[in-house]
């Protein structure tokens, strides 16, 4: 049997085997899956679809947060595809070796510019693999944390392999006249050097030993795809193509199976979800992110994308596969969701993994009271109805009631700016501020009830919609023209989960403030010669954008503002959000200690300043155990104005 | 009435008696409503009484049912019970909405238990919320079970209700009772597992058994009253240099002014009742002898 021969069948078992492996894989993996999930949402508006797959998938437009890894990423993602035609270079060249023992034609005659461009990217992308390489041997950044470090090490290899196994393939090709060579392939040509002097046998020979390492590795990392990360090649372009184009602040309805709500099983995840978990890189920046992390809970988004993809055949996810402690350890800031250049969608997924710990009842005392008390009071402080309003009792003149007189603004007041005695002076200065700028605002009295914002995010759907149907309700029965909102947390549910009529407009009391201070409404009398930082709500920014009205009024108001480092997009979460408000806090530093920490180490910063009522009310908890009082001080931008205005 | 049964061939029977109570929310408010609607919630004894019971499920693989009566809003605690995980809920129908006192829930529960198969009736120390938890001791009564009151842990083991009962100054008591027996829970050990609002909701009215009972001829309760309340008496302190006797004397007398009005008797108990007696006589509150 002739060398020839045997390149073709081998070649052609190579193929088969690979092949074979890659679809059993897969099918066993990914497909079976995606087969036992449900179906995904409803999915449409194509354009905006392509336009991402287009800036995100293949831009990669998110990967260049961390600018010189995602340089790297993107030579190795653009090498990979342009190389897909000098793989099927290969195995064309081996399946046909038979028909033609000396030396076969070229089935595919490239360009030179594809030639220069395929040699550029093939030398940058090596260039980039020897970075990854060296930072994950050496540099080990906390981000790779928890990520298999043995397969992505396995990629990386396969990859450098590959391109400089091509990179010998294309010199030797160059040194034995089959290729230009020059300028239109210079980093083949350097390779070539070393082979010039060679006689064609060593060359012949060497040529061989090169397209066997070639598509040997090709195949054996085609094998190797479907388990472990790599397969995220395959999934990264249908899953960005498919991600969730709606507001962030929209958490999808609860979905039953059997009569129970959330995620226990494969069967109870939809097809997206399944697509996300398959998708994970396992880069680590959601972990980087996550204020749960940095405090040292056992939650990382990763891991959790991790455990879910190697437990998918397991039954009861929720509590089982995934502890309660990491499912509870999430404060739905959604800092991982806005790092992940996937479009991975983390939040809803713990959320779906809560509900099911809700369904079975599984939930510690603190916040099993907060729910049972807004269930029969329509509050989580378990105070009457009646007392929603005990706050505006030295408010004068008397606020209206919506439901009673027409009011041009109705301000949703919230449950823990309405009851904690705490803030309740903080609320009053709202209403004094409102009052000096002449709004025409009312408030629903006992009619309010909890918004539902995080008792929703804490997986308790049947009380969201409860609640929801019972301040519709209130809603209805007020006549109004905009809804104002001082809370983060009630402005976020009420504008994009409570389907309120059609022009109903949803305001933040900061947005307002920016509307008047443009038409002139808002004149500050004094100015508030103060060095202050400010903190983003979560629900502020990242779920709504809004990131530039406070700051706006904060520098209308003559305030020096320095920014944290962690600021805007990527703000560090307090750890109010999803229901870690009325759970007790773990022995380490609190994320709002750590945040107190990184307002205080600024120069001649004196305060901090929220616009959230739960961020001031946890901040200030957190001001005494973190030893900064004396140093630095919480204030609420309202508070700010009102001095202004005095 | 049937006695215990065999563990092993048919589960045992535990009957839970559960209650909606009603808060009355009043704040005077400048501008508001005065008044808003009282709330409802699920009697937090019977929660536990319910949690027990649903304990004795998961170990032992007990049957549960769940019994209510009136007035109607007490079906929403068998949908609680139905939600948490009982296996029958049974809503006494005493003919109306009225809500009976403990010895006519008595009466109702005897007449639905008559046919019934139970090894153990549990309900919380105060099921029938205001009232100072007489329900377990009457029903006890009435259906001459041996009765266990303020338990808060406990086991079934040989057929015998192993309980745990909290007494004054945080201290426990262990006793051992036969089966069929009333216990009287007593929350606070261990908390009510959470029931998700929509696994309450879900929970079908048809799925809740209504059982015709007569209406016995007992105390209904009409309505629930807030009367003015006395503010209480400034009393003066007591001389710190006196005996106990003369302290007990002026704090039992309110002043000096009063002193003449009290007594403080000494001596061995008998002793001290003889003179008890003779002091209530002498001052008519007791009749003498001679009026006898």
């Amino acid at each position: 049997m002739t060398y020839p021969l045997l390149k073709t069948l081998f070649t052609l078992a190579g193929l088969v085997i690979a092949g074979s492996v890659f679809c059993v894989r897969l099918q066993r993996g990914l497909l079976t899956h995606l087969r036992r999930a449900r179906p995904m949402p409803a999915w449409n508006v194509w354009p905006r679809r392509l336009q991402g797959l287009a800036v995100y998938a293949l831009g990669g437009r998110r990967i260049f947060r961390l600018p010189i890894i995602g340089i790297a990423h993107f030579l190795i993602l653009w090498a990979f595809l342009c190389l897909l035609g000098s793989v099927l270079v290969s195995i064309i060249e081996g399946l046909q070796a038979f028909a033609c023992p000396a030396a076969c034609p070229p089935i595919l005659n490239f360009p030179d510019w594809w030639l220069f461009v395929q040699d550029l990217l093939t030398a940058g992308a090596l260039l980039a693999v020897l970075y990854a390489l060296g930072l994950r041997l050496w540099v080990k950044p906390a981000r790779y944390q928890g990520s298999q470090a043995g397969i992505a090490l396995q990629v990386l290899l396969f990859i450098a392999v590959i391109l400089l196994s091509l990179l010998a393939l294309n010199g030797l090709d160059i040194a034995g006249g089959r290729s230009p060579g020059g300028l239109t392939q210079p980093f083949a040509s350097l390779t070539a050097r070393l082979f010039i002097d060679l006689s064609p046998f060593t060359q012949g020979i060497l040529r061989e030993i090169a397209f066997w390492i070639h598509l040997g590795t090709v195949l054996l990392f085609l094998a190797e795809l479907p388990r472990g990360k790599h397969l995220h090649i395959l999934t990264a372009f249908p899953a960005v193509f498919l991600r969730n184009l709606a507001p962030v602040g929209r958490l999808a309805d609860a979905w039953a199976a059997d009569g129970a709500y959330g995620v226990d099983a494969t069967e109870h995840l939809h097809r997206k979800q399944i697509l996300d978990i398959y998708t994970c890189t396992e880069c680590g920046r959601c972990q980087e992110v996550c204020p749960a992390y940095a405090t040292g809970s056992p939650l990382s988004p990763k891991r959790l994308l991790m455990d879910l993809r190697a437990g998918l055949n397991e039954r009861s996810m929720a509590g089982g596969l995934i502890q309660e402690e990491t499912l509870w350890a999430c404060m739905t800031c959604l800092a991982c969701q806005t790092a992940c250049p996937l479009f991975i969608e983390h939040v809803p997924l713990l959320v779906d993994l809560r509900r099911r710990l809700i369904e079975d009842g599984s939930i510690e005392e603190p916040l099993q009271r907060a729910l049972e008390n807004a269930t029969v009071y329509g509050n989580t402080f378990g105070r009457p109805a009646a007392e929603r309003a005990l706050w505006t009792q030295s408010v004068r003149p008397a606020i209206p009631d919506a439901r009673r007189t027409d009011v041009e603004y109705l301000w949703f007041v919230g449950d823990t700016a309405a009851f904690d005695p705490n803030l309740m002076p903080l609320t009053r200065a709202a209403a004094q501020v409102f009052q000096r700028l002449g709004l025409d605002f009312g408030i629903l009295y006992e009619g309010e009830a909890n918004a539902g914002n995080d008792l929703r995010r804490i997986g308790e759907e049947g009380l969201f919609q409860e609640l929801c149907e019972r301040n519709r309700r209130a809603l209805a029965s007020a006549r109004y023209r905009t809804i104002l909102t001082s809370d983060p947390h009630t402005y976020n549910t009420l504008r994009w989960e409570y389907d309120l009529p059609a022009g109903t407009r949803v305001v933040h009391y900061t947005q307002l403030f920016v509307e008047l201070l443009d038409t002139g409404r808002l004149k500050f009398a004094r100015q508030i010669d103060e060095r202050v930082t400010y903190h983003d709500a979560c629900y502020l920014g990242r779920y709504n954008g809004i990131y530039a009205a406070p700051r706006r009024l904060l520098q209308a108001l003559g305030c020096t503002l320095v920014e944290m480092a962690e600021h805007g997009e990527q703000g560090a979460c307090c750890g109010a959000g999803g229901g870690r408000f009325w759970m007790s806090a773990g022995g380490g530093e609190t994320p709002a200690q750590r945040r107190l920490g990184q307002a205080a180490a600024l120069c001649g910063v004196t305060a901090l300043v929220t616009a959230c009522p739960k961020d001031y009310t946890i901040f200030r908890e957190a001001l005494t155990d973190a030893g900064l009082q004396g140093q630095l001080q919480v204030k609420d931008l309202m508070e700010l104005i009102l001095a202004a205005l005095s | 009435m049937t006695g215990l049964s065999n563990p092993g061939a048919i589960p045992l029977q535990a009957a839970v008696l559960m209650n909606v109570e009603r808060e009355l929310c009043s704040a005077w408010i400048a501008g508001a409503n005065p008044l808003s609607p009282s709330v409802e919630k699920i009697n937090e004894h019977g929660r536990s009484a319910l949690e027990f019971a649903m304990r004795l499920k998961a170990e032992q693989g007990w049957h549960v049912t769940a019994l209510a009566w009136p007035p109607a809003s007490n079906i929403e605690a068998l949908r609680y019970a139905l939600a948490r995980g009982a296996e029958r809920a049974v809503y006494l129908d005493g003919d109306g909405d009225d809500e009976p006192d403990s010895m006519a829930i008595c009466s109702m529960l005897a007449q639905a238990l008559a046919n019934e198969r139970y090894d153990l009736i549990l309900c919380g120390s105060q099921s029938q919320a205001a009232l100072g938890g007489l329900l377990a001791p009457l029903l006890a009564g009435r259906l001459d079970l041996p009765q266990v009151t303020r338990l808060v842990d406990g086991d079934v083991r040989d057929g015998m209700l192993v309980a745990r009962r909290s007494l004054e100054g945080g201290l426990r008591e262990e006793v051992v009772c036969p089966l069929p027996a009333v216990a009287a829970v007593l929350p606070g050990e261990s908390i009510s597992q959470y029931v998700a609002v929509h696994r309450r909701a879900s929970v079908k009215m048809d799925s809740i058994e209504r059982r015709p009972v007569s209406k016995p001829a007992n105390t209904w309760i009409l309505k629930v009253l807030t009367p003015p309340r006395k503010r209480a008496q400034a009393a003066p302190a007591s001389a710190p240099g006196g005996s106990a006797a003369e302290r007990m004397k002026q704090m039992l007398g309110g002043g000096k002014k009063e002193q003449a009005g009290a007594a403080v008797f000494s001596g061995p108990p008998e002793a001290a009742v003889e003179k008890i007696y003779a002091y209530l006589q002498e001052h008519g509150f007791l009749p003498t002898r001679d009026e006898d």
